[in-house]
């Protein structure tokens, strides 16, 4: 994907995110993509317990 | 569920029920406890590859790092130098933001090697059998055979949609946006209660739809934590179905609902499904939210906070409803350069 952000108008919702992030373009080569798996389900791998 | 993982031979099979796909020439961190994500990269094989690495994700450890928090790093790749100097590499800097490295472990398909005390041992068949059967017992989807057959699962035939695509956009032009987002309002509720794959004729009304920006936010609005899996099936059919003209807002709708699934690989690839010759904003904030390792629960957040403002305004100082503008966001044509190959 183009990861152009420079649209010149943003939607509300679209400027709510933006709110929450910081732009890092350089940082989207796909091989320097991060893949970020939050609440992962930890129980699948250790039970529910350590 | 019983404790599943009691070896590394058995946490190097459990990785990709967690993942979604078999992790291939990556590095992953594996949390011991939550708080923590689970981060997948690709290996880095170089000192400067090693520090953009850990510059990359210091922010999101640092944020959700509780005290006592442990680790493990998992590098799969039969490069065992380039994962003992990135695991170390990693491991050092984890631990000055108060994160504890509790195993290194390489794997290279056949064989594991653990770090920190040099055991070793194979990776089995029967332990891979094993922890998939705990996993369909579950419910769980199996993963992929590798984050490409990952990407591939969102590409479907898009001819037929192609097809009755000009007598939609037809359409469209003789209907009112506000009443068009009301039958995609509709149409979402509907595909929430009975799950029904939409007809051609209906898909392509909803990506005519979608081109509404304040069609799109609304739908994009209705969101939440608990219907994340709705909208997953939802967008993943549209954008597998999509020719490349409406393309832009059903994928980026994927990728926000992935991300707020807590989905990032998904995300990822569901972002790369939007045409490189079509900008478009919010593919590339989610882009951002995705490399800055943003949790979900920050949007939720944000929008319960956004409520809470709305409800204490009189109702005279409340924003117009989505509609009010008749906003176009047709994307802008750009010639197709430097394309990123999917990320892998």
């Amino acid at each position: 994907m183009n990861h152009d952000d420079s649209t010149p108008q943003q939607s509300v919702t679209e400027r709510q995110l933006r709110r929450l992030v910081v732009p890092a373009p350089a940082a989207y080569d796909p091989r320097k993509r991060i893949d970020v798996i939050h609440e992962p389900d930890l129980d699948l791998l250790w039970g529910g317990t350590e | 569920m019983d404790l599943v993982v009691q070896s590394p031979d058995e946490l190097l099979a459990a990785v990709p029920h967690v993942l979604g796909f078999k992790p291939e020439e990556s590095i992953i961190l594996v949390p011991f406890g939550p708080g923590l994500p689970i981060t997948r990269v690709d290996l880095p094989k170089t000192a400067r590859d090693r520090d953009e690495l850990w510059d990359a994700i210091a922010d999101v450890y640092g944020r959700h790092a509780r005290p006592d928090a442990r680790v493990g790093i998992v590098c799969i790749t039969e490069d065992r130098r380039s994962a003992e100097l990135a695991s170390q590499h990693l491991s050092t800097h984890l631990d000055t933001v108060g994160i504890t490295t509790h195993l290194r472990l390489w794997a290279d398909g056949e064989r594991w090697r653990e770090f920190n005390t040099g055991a070793t041992g194979l990776q089995t068949q029967a332990t891979a059998e094993r922890i998939a059967a705990k996993t369909v017992l579950t419910g769980a989807v199996q993963p992929a055979a590798n984050r490409a057959s990952l990407a591939a699962s969102l590409v479907g035939d898009r001819e037929p949609l192609a097809q009755v695509l000009p007598e939609a956009r037809a359409a469209a032009v003789t209907r009112s946006p506000s009443g068009e987002r009301e039958w995609a309002l509709d149409r979402l509720e509907q595909f929430h209660a009975d799950g029904n794959r939409l007809t051609d004729v209906d898909g392509a009304r909803m990506l005519m739809a979608l081109e509404t920006i304040s069609t799109r936010d609304a739908l994009w609005e209705d969101m939440n934590s608990q219907n994340t899996a709705s909208h997953i099936s939802l967008w993943t059919d549209l954008t597998r179905r999509a020719p490349d003209e409406v393309r832009t807002a059903p994928a980026s709708m994927l990728g926000f609902a992935s991300w707020l699934r807590g989905d990032g690989a998904r995300a990822w690839c569901a972002l790369d499904e939007v045409p490189a010759d079509r900008p478009y904003s919010m593919a590339a904030i989610v882009a951002s939210a995705l490399q800055n390792g943003l949790h979900p629960r920050e949007w939720e957040r944000h929008q319960a906070q956004m409520r809470e403002v709305a409800a204490e305004l009189d109702e005279s100082f409340v924003p117009k409803p989505p509609g009010h503008h008749n906003q176009r966001d047709a994307p802008r044509a750009q010639p197709a350069t430097n394309r990123p190959a999917p990320g892998r």
